[in-house]
C-alpha cells in the first residue's frame, strides 16, 4: 500500500492535467476567412500531399450536424408564428448544443483548469459552478456586445469583422494571461529562496490573483457559434429568438465549463487526499509552477494568433 | 469567499482517515477524471462549419479529365455568407458577388488544400487548384452551395485504375458529409467504363471512381 499510494496518487494528477488540457488550445479559426493575401495556386505548393485517417469519433460530429440543422429549423419556424413549444424547442436545442459543442477544444477550460489544478487555496466546489457561468456568460456575451457594436454602429456583420473582434479580444486576453503566468511562476520559484513568497504573505499574494478575473480571461473570445446564430436570427428577422437561442447557449456552456472545473478541483483534492502529507506539500509547489507555465505558454499563443 | 488552506493543510486535516477509506471516498472523481483524460480526443469533436458534398467524376475521350465537387453550406454559416455577400438582397448571386464570394470566402482554403484529399492507385496526389468556382443559393434560398472543378489527368489504359477524392478538415472546424447517392460520373459513352463508389476507410466514406479503358 506504501508504494500504492504515490503511484495512485500521481496518476491521479496526470489525469487532472490531461482533463484540464484535453481542451486543445490551438482552437482553430475560421477557414474561409480570408487574410488577402492569399493565392489559389497555394494548394500546388503543397509539394508533400497529406493522407489522413479521421479518427473513430469522427460520427459524433455528423451527430452535430443533425443538432445544428434541428436549432436552424426550429428558429425558422418561429418566423411563421409564436408558440410557447416553439419557443422552448429553440431553448432546449441551443443548451443541448452548447453543451456538446463547448466540450470541445476552447472556452477557456484549458485556463480555468489550470488554475483550479494549481490554486494554492482551498476552492469551494461552487466557486467552479460561479466561474463556468462568468466564463460562458463573457464567451456568449462578447459575441452578442460585438455582433450587435458591429450591425448597429458600423453596419456590418462580415466575416473578416468577426475576424477583427475576435483578434483584439484574444490579443487583450492573451496579455493578462502571460501576466498571470508568470506572477505565478515567478512567485512560486522565490517561494523556494525568500520568505517573502511564502506562508501567508504568498497566499496573499496569489488571492490577489482572482479567480473571476481568470474566468473573464478565460471567455473572452466571442463564441463564433453564438455569432452565427446572431447572424441567422437577424437574417430571418427574429432577433428576439436570437438572443434566447444564445441565453441557452450560454447556460449549457455554463454546464460544461463548470463541470469541468469542478471536476479538476474535485480531482486535484482526491489525489492530494490519496498521497501524504509532505509529498503532497511539494506536489503542490509543482503543480504551480507548471500551472503558470502552462498559462504563460497559453497566454503567449492566444497573443500570437490574434 | 475562499479561506486560505493549502491542499497540503487539507491532507493534514484528513489524514487521521485509512488510506483505504479515503482512496475510496475518491472513488468517483478518479472515475470521472480517468475517463475524461482518457478521451481527449473525444474532445476534439467541435464543428462550426457543416458542409454536405457531393462529387462527379468527368471523363473525356482520354480518361480522367477532373473531379467536380459541390458543397452545400448548412443554414447558420450560410446565412453569414448571404448576409456579407448579398449585396443587392436579391437572394441570388450576380457575377460580381460570386467573384466576391471567390476571393472573400473561397481562396483563403488554399492554405488547407481546400480540404481535399486525392489518390491514385493509393498514392496521395496534389491537390490542383479548382476552376470554373460557382456559387449559388439552395433549398429555399437558405443555403449557399459552392461548385467547383478540380482538373486531372489521368489516361486510361486497359488496367483498371482508382482513384480517390474525399474532403476532411484535420481540426474540424468543418465538418464534410456525403452519402451513396452524392456521387456520380459523366463519361462518353463508348469509349471508357468507369464506375463511381463510396468506400469506407476509417469511419469516412470516400468516393472512388474505378475506370478503363473500353476494349
Amino acid at each position: 500500500m506504501n508504494i500504492m499510494k504515490p503511484v495512485l496518487g500521481i496518476i491521479l494528477l496526470l489525469c487532472c492535467m490531461a482533463a484540464a488540457q484535453n481542451a486543445d488550445s490551438s482552437h482553430a479559426e475560421n477557414p474561409f476567412l480570408s487574410s488577402g493575401d492569399q493565392t489559389e495556386s497555394a494548394a500546388e505548393q503543397r509539394v508533400v500531399p497529406r493522407e489522413v485517417n479521421p479518427p473513430w469519433w469522427y460520427p459524433i460530429v455528423i451527430w452535430q450536424k443533425s443538432i445544428n440543422d434541428k436549432l436552424a429549423s426550429s428558429l425558422a419556424a418561429l418566423k411563421e408564428g409564436f408558440s410557447v413549444g416553439k419557443v422552448l424547442l429553440v431553448f432546449i436545442v441551443s443548451l443541448v448544443y452548447s453543451m456538446l459543442h463547448t466540450a470541445g477544444p476552447g472556452h477557456g477550460k484549458v485556463i480555468l483548469g489550470t488554475y483550479f489544478l494549481t490554486s494554492s487555496e482551498k476552492r469551494k466546489k461552487i466557486d467552479a459552478a460561479i466561474a463556468g457561468i462568468i466564463v460562458s456568460l463573457t464567451h456568449v456575451g462578447m459575441a452578442f456586445i460585438l455582433s450587435l457594436f458591429l450591425w448597429i454602429f458600423l453596419n456590418t456583420l462580415s466575416m473578416s469583422s468577426q475576424r477583427d473582434m475576435a483578434n483584439v479580444s484574444r490579443r487583450i486576453g492573451g496579455i493578462f494571461v502571460v501576466i498571470t503566468g508568470l506572477a505565478i511562476l515567478v512567485t512560486c520559484v522565490l517561494s523556494n529562496r525568500t520568505k517573502l513568497f511564502s506562508g501567508e504573505r504568498f497566499k496573499g499574494r496569489m488571492k490577489s490573483v482572482s479567480l473571476y478575473g481568470i474566468a473573464v480571461l478565460s471567455g473572452i473570445v466571442p463564441c463564433p457559434l453564438a455569432w452565427f446564430v446572431l447572424v441567422f436570427s437577424i437574417s430571418y428577422g427574429i432577433y428576439a429568438y436570437g438572443i434566447l437561442s444564445i441565453v441557452g447557449m450560454a447556460i449549457g456552456a455554463a454546464i460544461t465549463v463548470g463541470t469541468t472545473g469542478l471536476l479538476v478541483l474535485v480531482g486535484r483534492d482526491a489525489a492530494m487526499n490519496v498521497m501524504g502529507t509532505e509529498r503532497s506539500r511539494r506536489i503542490a509547489l509543482g503543480l504551480r509552477a507548471f500551472g503558470g507555465v502552462v498559462l504563460l505558454l497559453f497566454g503567449a499563443i492566444m497573443v500570437a494568433a490574434s | 469567499m475562499c479561506n486560505s488552506i493549502s491542499p497540503a493543510g487539507i491532507i493534514e486535516r484528513r489524514i487521521a482517515a485509512p488510506v483505504s477509506l479515503r482512496i475510496h471516498a475518491a472513488r468517483p472523481a478518479m472515475v470521472a477524471l480517468l475517463l475524461v483524460s482518457l478521451c481527449p480526443s473525444l474532445c476534439r469533436a467541435h464543428a462550426h462549419i457543416f458542409i454536405d458534398y457531393t462529387v462527379t467524376a468527368e471523363f473525356d475521350e482520354s480518361g480522367l479529365r477532373g473531379m467536380r465537387a459541390v458543397w452545400t453550406f448548412d443554414r447558420m454559416f450560410s446565412s453569414f455568407i448571404i448576409k456579407q455577400f448579398d449585396k443587392d438582397n436579391n437572394k441570388s448571386f450576380g457575377k460580381q458577388e460570386v467573384a466576391a464570394i471567390r476571393d472573400g470566402a473561397f481562396k483563403a482554403l488554399a492554405k488547407d488544400g481546400y480540404f481535399a484529399y486525392l489518390s491514385h492507385a493509393n498514392k496521395a496526389l496534389p491537390v490542383p487548384t479548382p476552376t470554373e468556382f460557382d456559387a449559388t443559393l439552395v433549398g429555399d434560398k437558405d443555403a449557399v452551395q459552392y461548385s467547383f472543378f478540380l482538373p486531372l489527368t489521368v489516361e486510361a489504359d486497359g488496367e483498371e485504375q482508382c482513384v480517390s477524392l474525399f474532403f476532411f478538415d484535420p481540426v474540424i472546424y468543418v465538418s464534410f458529409t456525403i452519402t451513396k447517392n452524392d456521387v456520380s460520373v459523366s463519361a462518353p459513352s463508348g469509349s471508357i467504363d468507369a464506375r463511381i463508389e463510396l468506400k469506407k476507410v476509417k469511419y469516412t466514406p470516400r468516393p472512388t471512381v474505378s475506370f478503363k479503358k473500353r476494349s
